[in-house]
């Protein structure tokens, strides 16, 4: 009976076994690898609620553009035409005059600029001034922040970004989302498998809210 | 002004900031950026009388984070008032800056700090000798990179400097205190001892980083005065001097 049994358990484990390797797609595969379809999708819409666009095709667009964004590539090469499209669902909303202004910055003028010196260029200490007014007001109004975090959300997703701006926006999507982890947590979640490798590392040293 | 009445405005508890370094989303302290508003703040903000608002306030704040240019903030006496009453505004612009600094720094920049927390004393001597050329002979304010054993990493302000029998003695403005205070360094040391009541930190090597603001300063404050038509008695700052 005892030998029944132990073959019994032996081969359920075994069949457990082949059947993780077969659909390998785990955590952190997930998190190396291009979205799936599924969470394709799932990216669109978290992204769609934060669109506070003036016009339909900024509505509908950009979330479809953002969930096809396949790869983590830290390197931006300023604003392409399907970028500028982009832009215009980043426009509006808490953010929208800061993340406009910041839409055609050129990653490589940045970096130059930045090992030139050794420092952060000021047209980044300038824009993380900027979002601090805006978070200021967001932190004030918690009716606000709903609105914040899908925009702050697509702004890191967005990959035309430069990544010192898409990094400072998820890095406020998460100190959101430390805030209020009922609201956020989920949806940050999300967000940090989408965005890219360097941007998920920095994300990991942030640890309050404020 | 001259460059030593930006470091004598220092010893002034209204020309500091009101608020120390605690908070920041890093949840390490905002102690680098602290520092550094402190020091923009210190050569380039200019108060005058006016009523006070919250959108001057704030453009004020954003650019004395941007340091090219003399600012004019209204309303306020000093920066002491103008943090009082703007606390948690500075706090998070502080902590954005913060943010993306380290993020910079991180994959661009490689690292923040190059610096030793046990250098050799030959090599923590000709750092004391130029911090001396600096602080105490062309009387710059210094924003120096502290470095601990380990990654932890602290920041302060040394606004004056004078030679002592065996050594030097730096006077600091460190975040975590309330007030200034002097630092000894003797010849042959590897490493600095701030006093207790500075904070609770391991021994440490300071380490001057670059400085190249100092010509944004001179540059500033040269346009302001000259736009005034008052004569800036600043000299200008040449390469060798921030190098």
């Amino acid at each position: 009976m005892m030998k029944t049994l132990k073959i019994v358990i032996g081969l359920s484990l075994g069949l457990v076994v082949i059947a993780l390797m077969a659909n390998p797609k785990s955590d952190s595969s997930v998190q190396d690898a291009s979205p799936t379809d599924e969470e394709s999708s799932s990216v669109a819409e978290s992204a769609s609620p934060g669109l506070e666009a003036t016009g339909s095709a900024a509505a509908s667009a950009p979330a479809a553009t953002v969930s096809a964004t396949p790869s983590p590539v830290a390197s931006g090469s300023g604003f392409s035409a399907a970028g500028a499209d982009r832009a215009v669902s980043l426009r509006g909303g808490i953010f929208g005059s800061v993340l406009s202004s910041v839409a055609d910055w050129k990653e490589g003028d940045l970096r130059e600029a930045a090992e030139k010196t050794g420092e952060t260029p000021r047209a980044l200490r300038q824009f993380s001034a900027e979002m601090a007014e805006r978070m200021s007001e967001v932190w004030k109004d918690a009716a606000t922040q709903e609105a914040a975090f899908s925009q702050l959300a697509l702004c890191a997703r967005t990959m035309s970004l430069a990544s010192p701006v898409r990094a400072l926006c998820a890095a406020n999507a998460k100190r959101l989302s430390l805030n209020d982890s009922a609201k956020f947590q989920s949806r940050f979640e999300e967000l940090e498998k989408d965005v890219a490798p360097e941007i998920r590392e920095f994300l990991a040293q942030v640890k309050q809210a404020r | 002004m001259d460059w030593k009445d930006f470091q004598d405005k220092l010893e002034n508890d209204g020309n500091r900031l009101s608020f120390g370094n605690s908070g920041g989303p890093l949840g390490i302290g905002l102690c680098w950026w602290h520092s550094r508003f402190q020091r923009n703040a210190n050569y380039l903000a200019e108060y005058v009388s006016g009523s006070t608002s919250r959108e001057a306030d704030q453009k004020a704040i954003k650019k004395i984070i941007s340091g090219d240019e003399v600012v004019e903030v209204i309303g306020h006496r000093n920066l002491e008032a103008l943090s009082r009453a703007n606390r948690d505004a500075m706090i998070e612009a502080l902590g954005s800056w913060q943010l993306t600094d380290s993020f910079v720094r991180q994959t661009w920049l490689r690292g923040a700090f190059n610096g030793s927390s046990h250098p050799s004393a030959d090599a923590l001597r000709a750092q004391m000798d130029d911090l001396y050329d600096k602080v105490g002979r062309r009387r710059f304010v210094i924003f120096q990179m502290l470095q601990m054993k380990g990654p932890a990493a602290h920041a302060w302000l040394v606004f004056d400097m004078k030679t002592s029998r065996d050594g030097y003695i730096l006077r600091v403005i460190d975040s975590n205190a309330a007030s200034p205070y002097d630092v000894y360094y003797s010849y042959g040391d590897r490493e600095v001892i701030s006093p207790p009541f500075a904070g609770d930190y391991p021994r440490f090597a300071p380490d001057t980083q670059r400085n190249s603001n100092l010509r944004d300063y001179s540059a500033a404050i040269r346009g302001y005065c000259s736009k005034a038509g008052m004569t800036s008695r600043l000299r200008e700052i040449s390469q060798q001097d921030v190098r």
